[in-house]
C-alpha cells in the first residue's frame, strides 16, 4: 500500500486532532478522580494480606511503565519496543550501585532514572530519525542486546544469569512484612500519581498537542514548524526517566534483579495491558494494568493458558475495540453524567 | 590441514596428530601449523555461514514479501517458523512418515494458517487510521497465541527432527560436510529460485508485484487485491515454516526458538532494505557469514551483540539498508 495511512478516510472513534473545545462540567470528573484516589489510599486496609499488598505494589510499578510507554507509543506515535529494556537499565543501575559501591539506595534510584534517560538518548539518537519498522527493529534489538550481554556475562559484575540480590530495601528490610509492604505501596502510589500528573500536564501543554499532531498528520505538523526530531527525543527522554525510576524502585522492592526482567513474555503482557486498557488514552493504561494483573492472579489455576488468553485478547481488542476498554467505560460515564447534570456528551479525551 | 606444497606428504611416524604434514625439514616459513589452523577455521566458518545464510534467506523472504506487498511487518512469522518445525516433527517423528513429507506438510499447513490469519486478523485492520501499528500489535498477539498453543500441545521439551539425510563426507582434511546441511542450502536455493520465477513469470506473481507497486492502480485494473494479499501471507508463512524445518533439523526444536529467529529474519530484512527481494538475498548470506565468523573468532556469545552493533552502525550510515531506497526510510 503506497498511500500513507493519514490520507485514508478516518473511521469513527479515532482521535484525529480533536482540538475542538468540549463544554462540560468538571465536577463529575473531579468527583470520579477523588473517588479513585480514596479507593487507592484505602486499598491496603481492605486487602490486608501480603499477597494482595504485593500485587498492589506491582500494579503501581507497572502502571508507571505502561503510562510512559503509552506516552511514546500511543501519543507520540513512536513504535518503540525498548521500554522494558529501559526499565531494566533503571533496575540494574540502581542494583549495581547499591550492591558494589554501597551508594545510598535513594541516590541509586535517582541514578537509575537518569541512566535510563541517558540510555534512551543512546537508543533514540539513531532510531528516531528513522521511522516505522526500523524503530521496531532497533528498539527490539536494543532489548535483546542488553538481555544477551547480561545473561552471558560471566564476570560476576552483573551477576549474569543468576542476578544480584540484597540491596536492603531502602533500609526497611527489618520491618515486619505487612508494614513494609504498606510503606512500599504508598511510596509506589506517590510515584504513580506524580508520573500521571506530569504526563497529564505534558499532554495538556502545547508540547502534547505537537506530539499528537506528529502522530496523526506528520507532514502537516512538520510543515507547521514542529521540530519533529527534537520533540521526539524529548518525549523519549521523559518517558525513559519515569520508566527507569519504576525499574529502580522495582529492583529495591523485590530486593533482587536478574535477566528475567527482560523477559519477552513480560513485554507482551505490558503491551496487552496498554492495548486492552486503550492506547492513546490517558486512563487506558492504568485500567489495563489493574485489570490484567488481577486477571493474571485470578487465572492462576489455568497457568499455561494465561499468556495465550492475553494474546488473544490483544488481537480481539485491536480489531474490535481499538480504543480499548476505556471507550465503553467513558460512554457509561457519559450516561451517568447526563443523568446527573444533563451536560453535553463528551468528546475524545486525550 | 592440507598443505599446498607439492613435495609435502604426511609424516610416517606415529605422531602425525602433532604435525600431520612434514616437509622433510620441519614446517615451512609460510605454511606453519598455525596458518593451517586459521585457514581451516576460515573455511569451516564460511561453510556454516552459508548454511545459516540460506535459512535466513528463507525466513527474511517471508518478511520482505509481506512488507513489499502490504507494508505490513508480520511479527507472527517467528511463531510460524516454530510451528513449521513442529508440524514436520509430528509427521516425521511420531507418525513415522518420510521426512520429505514433513517439509511439504509444514509448508502446506502453515501456509493455510497464514492465509487464514490474513482473513481473520489483518484484513479487518487494513485501511483504518493507524492500521500499520495496529497490524504489528495484532501479529504480535497472533505470535503469542501460536507459540503458546505449541507449548501447550507439544510441551516445553526439546525435540529433534529426524534427519532427512544421514551422514556426510569430508573435503580433504579441512571441511566436514553433512548431507543435511548441503540439503538445507540446496532446498532453500531451489525454493528461492522457484519464488523468483513465480514472481516474474506467473499470473499470481505478476499480480503480487503489481499490488506491491501500486495498490490502487492494481485494484482499478481488476486485480483481486485481498486474494493477492492472502496468497502473499500464505507464501511467506510457508517459507518461514520450511526455514523452521531446515533449521531445527540442524539444531533442536523447542517452543521459543521462533523469537530469536524472528528477530534475525527482521534484521536481515531491514538490512537488505525492507521490501527489496534481491537486497534481502545478499543481506541473508552477508549476515550468516558475519555471524559465523564472529562465533568462530570471538566466541558464540558475541555473535548476537556484534550483529546488533553492526546493524545499528549500518542503519546510521545507510538508513535504507544495502539495497533499499533512501526515501523509504525517511520521507
Amino acid at each position: 500500500m503506497t498511500a500513507r495511512s493519514e490520507h485514508l478516510p478516518h473511521s469513527e472513534g479515532e482521535a484525529v486532532l480533536t482540538t475542538t473545545p468540549v463544554t462540560r462540567s468538571r465536577g463529575f470528573d473531579r468527583a470520579l478522580i477523588i473517588l479513585v484516589l480514596i479507593a487507592a489510599l484505602a486499598a491496603p486496609w481492605l486487602l490486608n494480606t501480603p499477597y494482595w499488598l504485593n500485587l498492589l505494589v506491582l500494579i503501581c510499578i507497572y502502571a508507571i511503565v505502561n503510562q510512559s510507554w503509552n506516552l511514546i507509543m500511543g501519543y507520540a506515535g513512536i513504535w518503540s519496543f525498548g521500554q522494558l529494556a529501559l526499565f531494566g537499565v533503571g533496575a540494574y543501575t540502581s542494583a549495581l550501585m547499591t550492591f558494589h559501591y554501597d551508594i545510598s539506595p535513594f541516590l541509586a534510584t535517582l541514578a537509575g532514572a537518569l541512566m535510563a534517560t541517558l540510555a534512551s538518548m543512546v537508543l533514540g539518537l539513531p532510531s528516531l530519525r528513522l521511522r516505522g519498522a526500523y524503530v521496531v527493529l532497533l528498539t527490539l534489538a536494543f532489548h535483546e542486546l542488553l538481555r544477551n550481554l547480561i545473561q552471558n556475562d560471566t564476570s560476576q559484575w552483573t551477576g549474569g544469569g543468576f542476578g544480584l540480590f540484597g540491596f536492603g530495601q531502602y533500609g526497611l528490610g527489618d520491618m515486619p512484612q505487612a508494614e513494609r509492604l504498606k510503606v512500599f505501596y504508598y511510596a509506589a502510589l506517590v510515584l504513580l500519581i506524580l508520573t500521571n500528573i506530569i504526563i497529564w500536564r505534558i499532554l495538556k501543554s502545547p508540547l502534547g498537542l505537537a506530539f499528537r499532531a506528529l502522530r496523526d498528520a506528520e507532514p502537516y505538523a512538520v510543515a507547521r514548524g514542529i521540530p519533529e526530531y527534537r520533540y521526539k527525543l524529548l518525549v523519549f527522554a521523559i518517558s525513559a526517566f519515569f520508566t527507569g525510576l519504576a525499574g529502580a524502585f522495582y529492583a529495591n522492592f523485590l530486593d533482587a534483579v536478574g535477566p528475567s526482567i527482560f523477559d519477552f513474555g513480560l513485554m507482551m503482557n505490558l503491551l496487552a495491558m496498554i492495548v486492552i486498557g486503550g492506547w492513546g488514552t490517558f486512563w487506558g493504561p492504568i485500567v489495563g494494568t489493574v485489570l490484567l494483573l488481577y486477571l493474571n492472579e485470578a487465572l492462576r489455576d489455568i497457568d499455561e493458558w494465561r499468556v495465550l488468553i492475553f494474546g488473544l485478547l490483544m488481537i480481539v481488542f485491536v480489531i474490535l475495540l481499538p480504543r480499548g476498554l476505556i471507550r465503553p467505560l467513558q460512554l457509561l460515564g457519559d450516561r451517568i453524567r447526563e443523568r446527573l447534570d444533563g451536560s453535553a456528551p463528551r468528546e475524545n479525551t486525550p | 590441514m592440507v598443505c599446498p606444497s607439492a613435495n609435502c606428504r604426511p609424516a610416517a611416524d606415529g605422531r602425525s596428530k602433532q604435525r600431520p604434514y612434514s616437509h622433510g625439514k620441519g614446517p615451512s616459513l609460510f605454511w606453519t601449523e598455525r596458518t593451517g589452523a586459521i585457514v581451516e577455521n576460515l573455511i569451516q566458518a564460511t561453510y556454516s555461514g552459508l548454511v545459516l545464510g540460506s535459512i535466513y534467506a528463507l525466513m527474511a523472504m517471508g518478511f520482505t514479501l509481506i512488507y513489499g506487498a502490504l507494508r505490513f511487518l508480520n511479527l507472527a512469522l517467528g511463531a510460524l517458523f516454530t510451528l513449521g518445525g513442529y508440524v514436520a516433527w509430528q509427521v516425521a517423528g511420531p507418525w513415522g512418515l518420510a521426512a520429505i513429507l514433513g517439509i511439504v506438510a509444514a509448508f502446506v499447513v502453515v501456509a493455510v494458517i497464514g492465509a487464514g490469519s490474513y482473513y481473520t486478523v489483518v484484513r479487518p485492520l487494513i485501511g483504518r487510521p493507524g492500521w500499520d501499528i495496529a497490524t504489528i500489535i495484532a501479529s504480535l498477539g497472533l505470535g503469542i497465541v501460536i507459540e503458546n498453543l505449541i507449548l501447550i500441545y507439544f510441551g516445553p521439551r526439546n525435540k529433534a527432527i529426524p534427519l532427512l539425510l544421514e551422514g556426510g563426507f569430508r573435503v580433504g582434511d579441512v571441511l566436514r560436510v553433512q548431507y543435511q546441511q548441503l540439503l538445507t542450502i540446496v532446498v532453500s536455493l531451489v525454493i528461492l529460485l522457484v519464488m523468483g520465477l513465480f514472481l516474474t513469470r506467473s499470473r499470481h506473481g505478476l499480480a503480487i508485484r503489481a499490488v506491491a507497486q501500486n495498490r490502487d492502480a492494481a485494484y482499478l485494473v481488476g486485480t483481486p487485491v485481498h486474494r493477492v494479499f492472502a496468497i502473499v501471507m500464505a507464501i511467506s508463512a510457508g517459507l518461514a515454516a520450511v526455514a523452521g524445518v531446515l533449521l531445527s533439523a540442524v539444531f533442536f526444536l523447542n517452543p521459543s526458538v521462533g523469537l530469536a529467529m524472528g528477530l534475525k529474519g527482521l534484521i536481515v530484512t531491514i538490512f537488505g532494505g525492507l521490501g527489496s527481494i534481491v537486497g534481502t538475498l545478499y543481506a541473508a548470506f552477508l549476515i550468516g557469514l558475519f555471524e559465523s565468523y564472529v562465533s568462530m573468532y570471538l566466541g558464540a556469545r558475541w555473535s548476537l551483540p556484534a550483529l546488533f552493533v553492526f546493524l545499528i552502525a549500518v542503519l546510521i550510515v545507510r538508513p535504507g539498508g544495502i539495497a533499499g531506497l533512501p526515501e523509504e526510510a525517511r520521507v
